[in-house]
């Protein structure tokens, strides 16, 4: 009788944790509708292509799925920190350079722009692809993500005046770069 | 932050970027909760299956009980080593009684 009572304690437990589980997918939709965007933009910034910016964001949503959702104090920082976390990993992975055509916006949504704003979109997305990933992400998260230098410093766990040089030198460099193509 | 910085950034915030495709929401919702009913179902089958292997066990050692004291029919055919150590303790047992040991 005690083996009988011990696999239906397993099977209420194995119920208990699908309906846990319905309830953890809801809170998962909502702080991916929320914050999925902005972490896709970070790893999009920083690998460059889409397929491993996909594969990085299941990576990090999964690995949040694992956690208690209600203790995350500030969701955004923290899938922030994570998505950059899983950047920097696939990066160490990689063997070599994703090569990628510079006719071929993927920071950008081609659907989204207007003709005008095209010209601009390539120049801008070649110029980006030519900074160092710590200067792309700096763009990206003050640009973007509106953060200021010293939330940067926490997430990057950096000291706030090394933000600001990485900032100052990548927005130096596409600047000359778009003054070049004359945009 | 120079009125050209902030320039700049306008001209960057202006470019609308790239979304994450709407099937990868969906992708990861569903494996996200995939992952734990599995891991309880795994749990759940070897629990299962380490009691069937105590269950087994339990009728294994009673079958021998129930033959070493020599009562009932086993359902587990008597090995060799079984029915010697019984031939030996029936014939202690009358040594014994032979000698009269059993009775003072």
């Amino acid at each position: 009788m005690a083996a009988f009572s011990r696999v239906e304690e397993a099977v209420r437990a194995d119920a208990r944790g699908a309906l846990k589980a319905t309830g953890r997918q809801a809170g998962l939709g909502e702080l991916y509708d929320a914050h999925a965007a902005a972490a896709y933009r970070l790893l999009l910034a920083m690998l460059g292509s889409p397929a491993e910016a996909q594969d990085a964001l299941s990576e990090v949503f999964l690995a949040v799925a694992r956690r208690d959702l209600r203790r995350l104090r500030s969701p955004r920082a923290y899938l922030l920190a994570a998505a950059r976390h899983q950047a920097i990993l696939m990066m160490r992975r990689r063997r070599r350079e994703i090569p990628t055509d510079p006719a071929d916006p993927r920071f950008f949504d081609p659907a989204a722009l207007d003709p005008d704003q095209a010209l601009l979109a390539r120049q801008v997305e070649s110029a980006l692809r030519e900074l160092p990933p710590e200067q792309r992400e700096v763009i990206v998260l003050k640009v973007y993500e509106e953060l200021t230098f010293a939330e940067i410093a926490r997430l990057t766990r950096t000291r706030p005046n090394t933000v600001a040089s990485r900032y100052r030198y990548a927005v130096e460099k596409l600047r000359s770069r778009l003054k070049e193509e004359g945009t | 932050m120079t009125d050209e910085d902030r320039e700049l950034e306008d001209r960057l915030r202006a470019l609308p970027t790239a979304g994450p495709p709407a099937a990868l929401r969906e992708r990861i919702l569903t494996g996200a909760t995939r992952r734990p009913r599995r891991r309880s179902l795994a749990f759940a089958l070897c629990l299962l299956g380490l009691l069937a292997l105590d269950l087994g066990v339990q009728q294994v050692q009673s079958a021998r009980i129930s033959r070493l004291i020599g009562g009932g029919s086993s359902s587990v055919a008597a090995g060799p080593n079984d029915l010697a150590a019984v031939m030996q303790q029936r014939a202690m047992i009358a040594r014994l009684l032979r000698n009269g040991e059993m009775t003072r």
